[in-house]
């Protein structure tokens, strides 16, 4: 049983990661990634929703009419976004203003609502809990690491100390545009997903189509 | 393929025959990128600036340039000390990816990645610095050949996806202001901006008029300036068949008719009152249309296809142009976007001929 409750908060991480292997919740990854600590304050908080969403709909899915599933259980998460929202507004109004909407646009995150709909529904309060805490490690890993790498090549910083000089301060380092524009998220977590995927072929999607090969005679 | 002696050719030779042909479509092209580059550095510069301390000026001086009344021979080694080490640079670093993709995919080295780095220099200011060139080349290499296709696969020429990453990256340095910023010295702008604010009037202040356009001796990206060179190359490219007469074609009379529905909205200033031979003879049109539209692989394989996406560059073009000062030049994110679309348009169009066929047969 141990081993099995440590299996549900580390799957998640890369061999079921949301983000790289369910391609969910790209949109705010996009959003909040340009700087280190706007994507750790977006883990924190889609941690603590993933968490307290998937123990509360765990704990009430026996009572939960079948056909308004979906309406109670986003009634539910909507809930635990405001309180997020109004908490962060009170206590970090400074990043919950870099974060603008994204914060309450987790209502719409797919993560949140899959991992209700696809595993609290059916499972108990300890597991669910572990599997909401898990699936939001695993987009906090992805948006981590993506937020680390757009912020120190387009800044030259992390987490607003400033390690590389920028050119216009007289040092050498020339930011890169391109990492503080969406694209660029785009480019490093398909990065990562080639990665991963070359680490663990057993992710890889089978091809639609193949192309079809000619004889080539250059070797 | 008419000039192939031999019926039996080896598939590798008929690329490199492919290769060796655009190449000599961009000789002129190169050509005057040498000679302008070197008239545009000689005539914007003053002429202590030869006299910094920088290898180049160093070099030059060595080999007696001067930029006072600057003669023909001035101009050519200026123009190939800002002409050779950024395509020495290009070709460094995309042969150094191009010998790592051959290895991981167990073939030999093939040349396309010299076209790759001939076009992705013509598309870069005079000025571009090496960091820069060896991250757009390397992004071209990696993301445009190793990972979105290779040679017959692209889904978006390689040299156009890196120019694209380097002026979005650098906006400043290189980037989408086609002009030579980077030369310590001199605030110039470039011809469509210029125009933007001041109309025609302010192209003959800064000695600008339909001839020198044509030629190619005002300022801009190297390769692009002269549309006398780039049709030149496109008619052997023509001749030989391998770009699509149609959607050069599209493009050239897509550019007359959008332009002229600016016209006659009756703008009062900037690219709105622009009329089409500027917009053709101004910025990196005439050459992204000929050089870079027309890539065989990552272009519309459809006739009315060809059409579309011609009549769609040149749309955006335009409109980029007129709406947004920002982007002046707008050439490369219309072929970007044109580009994307392509395989989308084709898929139209092979879908209404198949359902016209249906029809006919009921």
């Amino acid at each position: 049983m141990q081993n099995n409750n440590w299996k549900i908060l580390t799957r998640p991480l890369i061999d079921d990661n949301p983000l790289t292997l369910q391609i969910l919740g790209i949109c705010s990854a996009l959003a909040v990634t340009t700087s280190l600590d706007t994507a750790l304050l977006m883990s924190l908080v889609v941690v603590c929703v993933l968490a307290l969403g998937s123990a509360s709909v765990s704990l009430i899915r026996k009572f939960i009419p079948h056909t308004i599933r979906i309406i109670v259980q986003i009634t539910i998460i909507a809930t635990l976004v405001i309180v997020v929202d109004q908490v962060l507004q009170a206590y970090a109004f400074e990043l919950s203003k870099r974060l603008s909407v994204f914060v309450g646009l987790i209502i719409t995150n797919c993560i949140v609502l899959g991992r209700a709909e696809s595993y609290a529904m059916h499972n108990g309060f300890v597991a669910s809990t572990l599997d909401g805490i898990g699936n939001g490690l695993g987009y906090s890993l992805i948006l981590v690491i993506v937020g680390a790498i757009r912020e120190f090549f387009g800044k030259g910083s992390l987490l607003n100390v400033q390690i590389l000089i920028p050119q216009s301060q007289g040092g050498s380092f020339e930011p890169l545009q391109l990492m503080l524009l969406p694209p660029s998220a785009f480019f490093i977590i398909g990065g990562i997903i080639w990665f991963i995927r070359r680490r663990r072929p057993q992710q890889v999607e089978s091809a639609e189509f193949s192309l079809r090969q000619l004889e080539d005679s250059a070797k | 393929m008419a000039t192939m002696t031999t019926q039996v050719t080896r598939r590798a030779d008929a690329r490199r025959h492919i290769v060796k042909l655009w190449l000599i479509a961009l000789l002129p092209v190169s050509l005057v990128a040498i000679f302008n580059s070197g008239h545009q550095y000689l005539s914007a510069v003053d002429s202590n600036l030869l006299a910094a301390d920088d290898l180049r000026s160093l070099l030059l001086r060595g080999l007696g340039a001067s930029a006072q009344n600057p003669g023909l021979y001035d101009m050519v080694i200026v123009g190939v000390a800002h002409f050779l080490p950024i395509l020495t640079m290009a070709l460094l670093v995309g042969g150094f990816w191009e010998r790592i993709i051959a290895d991981r995919s167990q073939r030999s080295m093939e040349p396309g990645f010299i076209l790759v780095a001939l076009l992705f220099t013509l598309m870069l200011p005079g000025a571009a610095a090496f960091m820069h060139v060896a991250f757009g080349m390397s992004l071209a290499m990696i993301l445009g050949k190793a990972i979105f296709g290779g040679d017959g696969k692209s889904f978006l020429n390689p040299a156009l996806l890196g120019v694209a990453i380097v002026q979005v990256s650098f906006p400043g340095a290189a980037g989408s202001h086609p002009l030579w910023s980077g030369l310590a010295g001199y605030a110039g702008s470039d011809a469509i901006g210029l125009y933007h604010r001041g109309g025609e009037s302010a192209l003959t202040a800064a000695d600008m008029d339909l001839w020198s356009a044509f030629i190619g001796s005002t300022p801009g990206l190297m390769g692009t300036t002269s549309v006398l060179a780039v049709a030149l190359g496109a008619a052997l490219l023509l001749w030989k068949g391998l770009i699509a007469w149609r959607l050069l074609a599209a493009q050239m009379i897509g550019l007359f008719v959008f332009a002229g529905i600016f016209n006659l909205l009756g703008a009062d200033q900037g690219a709105g009152t622009m009329p089409f031979y500027w917009h053709l003879l101004l910025g990196s049109f005439a050459f992204g249309a000929v050089f870079l539209a027309c890539d065989p692989v990552a272009s519309s394989s459809t006739n009315p296809g060809r059409w579309i996406q011609g009549f769609l560059i040149a749309a955006l073009v335009v409109l980029i142009r007129v709406a947004n000062s920002t982007h002046p030049d707008a050439v490369v994110p219309a072929l970007l976007l044109a580009s994307i679309m392509a395989p989308l348009i084709d898929h139209g169009v092979i879908a209404w001929n198949i359902r016209q066929r249906a029809r006919r047969h009921v």
